[in-house]
């Protein structure tokens, strides 16, 4: 009798292991796709947060900030006097030097019709300071705004202009949708 | 060997221990005590101050309407005041107090009163028109669904309509009949039409009888025969007090009875007054007495020449007057 109840044990035993061993498998097969899933996030800034504080075109890791300006062409008003590319206090709205925003001159000024302009970001030239993003939101539509380009970011585990982002702006997104547009293309996302 | 390997493991575990120490360190020190160059800093706080002598009113009161939106509003020749909110109008009396309250099923975001007292609304794409107890009387679709209605001036044989997304001025009888659409771009004569970047496009008839429109992308203001006809413009682009900056301002007007025009802004936000040429007069209410993202402030102007404004931030009709020096 004892000696059943000894291989009715064991049998008990060897299952109960098996299933202890299942479970371990499949969680730890659970824990390792979703540790995976975790770690395919991507930096990102929110341009509903951001405060334009400069510090995307000062932190960045890279010398080059990874951080550029990005335009929502349907929000745009293609304003002849452009709040984001123009001085506050320019008295002419043409394209002088010393009549733009930009300081790297980084946004091209094009004729549509009158009164209509196309303003367009040339990003090897954008450092990310967000000047125009700031001029833009405050005296236009806000239809400029910036973006961390996943073409250049590193993606650092600690991002640099996260830790000293005032707003809190920065924030890990899904790597398949790495960007936060704004817009159209904002709300197809 | 045992023992040369915990003493490797050792130094490693050290040697780990201070890359982060230093690796930690660095960042701090180029990170987060970095300030961004003052070179390079950008601060539109500079245009908002103006020199207190410019400040030719003061705030003397306000009103708290009960409602979670602010839209609209208008003022009558008994100085009631008209306020819509919330799809509903709310009526004031002069003291403050509100007399009424009429349910309108839709968002009002203008509201004003007929030489005979009537009260017009424009919802969404519908001209509505009450009497002057909220009895609905009639209503019509300005001309098309796609209307999005942000401001009505009714004179005693014509209603003017603004539809900020057609860019149009639309002129109807008072039973509704379309007479014609004004201020259209006009490639032969080059006139580029109005300029309407964002949802801003307001409209009044002046004393003397004859409609002004603002045209915010272009800063300027249109005098128009009841006719269509382009009569009269000044225009004032300028970050300055002496005009108009940003896309599209001033996105709201009102009209004293000398014919000086009431302005509000956005960016930066702040409220004053230009005579009928279009030369700056006075500030009625400077950028800092706003809230931050303060926009869309409508006007009204009462029978003693206080301007009431909307303030949809703070929820508030706030009354200034004229500084009595």
């Amino acid at each position: 009798m004892n000696n059943e109840k000894e291989k009715l044990g064991r049998r008990e035993f060897i299952k109960d292991a098996l299933r202890t061993m299942t479970a371990a498998v499949i969680g730890g097969m659970g824990g390792f796709i979703g540790g995976r899933a975790a770690k395919n996030t991507v930096w990102q800034l929110d341009p509903n947060k951001c405060v334009q504080c400069e510090r995307c075109s000062t932190h960045c890791v890279l010398t080059e900030s990874a951080v550029k300006c990005v335009h929502a062409y349907d929000v745009c008003g293609y304003c002849q006097l452009c709040g984001g590319y123009h001085r506050p206090g320019a008295k002419i709205q043409d394209t002088a030097a010393e009549n733009q925003l930009c300081p790297t001159g980084a946004i091209q000024r094009t004729y549509v019709e009158n009164p209509y302009y196309e303003y367009t970001i040339t990003e090897a030239l954008c450092n990310g300071c967000g000047k125009c993003v700031k001029g833009c939101g405050a005296f236009g539509n806000g239809s400029l705004y910036l973006q961390v380009r996943h073409d250049r970011c590193l993606n650092c585990n600690e991002c640099a202009i996260a830790t000293v982002c005032p707003s809190g702006a920065y924030q890990r997104v899904p790597s398949d949708r790495p960007y936060i547009l704004k817009g159209q293309q904002g709300q197809g996302s | 060997m045992g023992k040369i390997l915990t003493y490797v493991g050792i130094a490693l575990a050290v040697a780990a221990v201070l890359a982060g120490i230093i690796f930690s360190s660095n960042r701090t020190s180029s990170a987060v005590n970095k300030p961004p160059e003052a070179a390079i800093l950008y601060n539109i706080d500079d245009y908002k101050k103006v020199d207190p002598a410019l400040i030719g009113y003061t705030e003397v009161r306000q009103i708290k309407p009960a409602f979670r939106e602010l839209y609209g509003m208008a003022c009558d020749a008994d100085d009631k005041i008209y306020v819509t909110g919330d799809e509903q109008l709310a009526i004031f009396d002069p003291a403050g107090d509100e007399i009424s309250r009429i349910d309108l099923g839709h968002e009002a975001k203008c509201v004003t009163l007929s030489p005979d007292q009537l009260i017009y609304l424009g919802l969404n794409h519908t001209v509505a028109v009450l009497d002057r107890n909220g009895k609905a009387l009639r209503s019509w679709v300005a001309e098309s669904e796609s209307a999005v209605i942000t401001s009505v001036a009714a004179g005693e044989r014509d209603v003017f309509v603004a539809d900020a997304m057609n860019k149009v001025v639309l002129q109807y009888d008072p039973a509704g009949n379309l007479l014609r659409r004004i201020g259209e771009k006009d490639p032969e004569s080059e006139r580029p039409g109005f300029i309407i970047p964002s949802f801003y496009f307001d409209l009044a008839i002046d004393p003397d009888g004859f409609l002004w429109v603002v045209n915010p992308g272009l800063h300027t203001f249109e005098n128009y025969t009841f006719e269509g006809k382009l009569r009269a413009s000044w225009r004032k682009t300028a970050f300055d007090l002496e005009g108009f900056g940003g896309c599209c301002n001033p996105t709201h007007m009102a009209i004293l009875p000398d014919g000086s025009f009431v302005t509000s802004e956005k960016g930066l936000v702040r409220v004053k007054i230009h005579d009928p040429t279009g030369q700056f007069r006075t500030v009625v209410a400077a950028p800092n007495q706003f809230a931050e993202g303060t926009v869309g402030l409508d006007l009204a102007v009462d029978s003693r020449g206080q301007i009431l404004v909307l303030d949809p931030k703070t929820g508030m009709i706030r009354i200034f007057a004229k500084r009595s020096s």
